[in-house]
């Protein structure tokens, strides 16, 4: 019984006199789902001037050359991690913009202003599927993460004046416009400027990746072709997304 | 004890009585204060209904009084003479006291004094006369004894809630008015003049050729809480006239202010705008709707047979 105690004793007594090695367990891998949410905001001009047959831009006529404000999130779900990852999501804006109506008269006052206000209206929303070439920051550590979409748009639209849905000859100013449209943008990943603060996040929130990006975004709105109100843009988007 | 020690609890025991005393008014046990009324009310004899209710009275040593004073707060106690020197508001009118409620009755807490007929507020003594405004308060007073049994009935309780009859025969001022043509229609913008008001009526016609007066017609009301109302379905190029009136609280109508007019003129907003260019669209859910369930499937399949893959 003595000789045990001892022999315990001297074993804790070696091994405090070792050089303590603390070995840092490797980082988590990355999961092979997960998803993500984004807020981007971006201004617009729908391309109505683009439809055969129009004898002016009624677009420029009525706002000028002002962009619509668009705002929007998405989410997305990331299904497939390899050389980059792939996700499928949804997506959902609004965009506006408002000016005064132009009076239509026989006497000089016409194509004025009127005191009625008109608004376009639309509610952007998207189906995209996008590769993220995310290696860049999983892999090799560097905080740009390029990436590109392409997406089903499905954009519900509303022409209001003085406050209610426009109707000229019965014909109501609302309706429904179908597309598609590319995005590549480029995301910056801020988990760089604080790593504590990422690992925090992590173990408090489930954020891993928190990210700003820029995105060039080519929406091609009409009806897959269609001749009718063409609500085409080419625009910037730019937002703040987190990872989980 | 210390002396410190035994001063602060006499000062607990004689405050505490005092703190607790609760009286309190209320038109017939709701939570409204003021109680307007106008000349008609006045004339077809309404009443008003008091609800009283007292909490830790136990040392009331008189009747509760519940008066009307011509003024707009209590005075102590109410004033039968009319004069400063009663100890009243001093306006030359008596109070009007309209229940007594004796010490028994206090105890139990609660209770509701006969209807009142309105007419009979001081201020107005059973008249109703025009073009005037006046506010009465209802008040309460009781007196109680402050500690030990046998000290001086000394000690006053108001009530807490300050409730006033206000009579308003007074015609409120017409609005503020501003119109804007639009198309088909007329916005009018009016405005309150000094008293809050209940809503504000419009009237409208074609404006009429020479010296014929104008055929009016009855437009939308307007809540007083909003400052703007269309009158539709006007034909553009026609002048109209407008003219409003207002509405105060207790019904009673101002003149008609002075009437302006505008001419409704067509205008064309982005769809307008759009339908004038030749825009081909008809508006409403296009036939390319099936191609969303199509390409929304074809990305579902993709994304299955990636993950298949993996």
């Amino acid at each position: 019984m003595r000789a045990t105690a001892v022999a315990v004793l001297l074993a804790a007594t070696t091994a405090s006199a070792q050089t303590v090695v603390q070995i840092k367990p490797p980082p988590p891998p990355e999961p092979s789902i997960g998803f993500f949410i984004e807020l981007r905001m971006g201004t617009l001009i729908p391309r109505v001037g683009d439809e055969p047959g129009l004898s002016s831009n009624p677009y420029e006529t009525i706002f000028g050359n002002k962009s619509m404000l668009y705002g929007g999130g998405e989410f997305g779900f990331i299904f497939w991690r390899g050389y980059g990852s792939a996700s499928v999501g949804f997506s959902a804006g609004y965009a506006e913009k408002y000016a005064p109506a132009l009076l239509v008269t026989a006497g000089p006052d016409n194509g004025q202003p009127s005191t009625e206000k008109t608004a376009l209206i639309i509610f952007p929303l998207r189906v995209p599927l996008s590769y993220r070439f995310d290696l860049t920051w999983t892999r090799w550590g560097i905080p740009l993460v390029p990436y590109a979409k392409l997406a089903l748009l499905m954009t519900p639209w509303r022409v209001t004046k003085g406050g209610s849905t426009e109707v000229v000859n019965g014909l109501s100013g609302s309706g429904m416009k179908w597309g598609y449209g590319f995005t590549i943008g480029v995301a910056f990943v801020l988990n760089v400027l604080s790593p504590q603060m990422a690992k925090d996040m992590v173990t408090d929130t489930g954020i891993r990746t928190t990210y700003v990006f820029a995105e060039y975004n080519y929406d091609k709105l009409d009806d897959f072709g269609k001749v009718g109100l063409n609500l085409s843009a080419r625009y910037f988007t730019f937002g703040l997304g987190f990872g989980f | 004890m210390s002396t410190p020690l035994r001063a602060g609890l006499v000062l607990l025991l004689v405050s505490s009585p005092a703190l607790a005393q609760q009286l309190s008014l209320a038109f017939n046990g709701g939570t409204v204060t003021n109680f307007p009324f106008n000349q008609g009310s006045c004339n077809n004899n309404d009443s008003y209904i008091v609800t009283w209710t007292a909490s830790s009275l136990t040392g009331a040593c008189s009747t509760m009084q519940i008066f009307v004073t011509t003024g707009q707060s209590c005075p102590d106690s109410p004033n039968t003479s009319g004069s400063s020197a009663d100890g009243g508001t001093g306006t030359g009118t008596p109070d009007v006291i309209i229940a007594t409620v004796s010490q028994t009755d206090l105890q139990a807490g609660s209770g509701t004094i006969q209807a009142q007929q309105l007419r009979n507020i001081p201020s107005l003594n059973g008249s109703c006369p025009d073009g005037v405004t006046f506010t009465n308060a209802v008040c309460a007073s009781v007196k109680y004894t402050v500690g030990t049994v046998g000290s001086g009935c000394d000690s006053l309780a108001k009530s807490s809630t300050n409730l006033t009859l206000q009579y308003d025969a007074q015609p409120p001022v017409p609005p503020g008015m501003n119109l804007l043509p639009q198309d088909a229609k007329i916005q009018v913008q009016l405005n309150a003049q000094g008293e809050t008001l209940k809503r504000f009526e419009v009237q409208y016609a074609e404006a009429p050729p020479g010296d014929a007066g104008p055929d009016w017609r009855q437009g939308p009301n307007l809540e007083a809480t909003k400052t703007s109302v269309a009158i539709t379905g006007l034909t553009n190029g026609v002048e109209y006239v407008v003219q409003a009136r207002s509405v105060d609280v207790v019904d009673n109508v101002s003149a008609f202010n002075a009437p302006l007019s505008a001419t409704p003129q067509a205008s064309n907003g982005f769809w307008g705008e759009y339908k004038a260019a030749g825009g081909h669209d008809t508006g409403g859910c296009s036939t390319a709707g099936a191609a969303f369930p199509s390409a929304l499937g074809a990305l579902g399949v993709l994304v299955a047979l990636l993950r298949r893959r993996r």
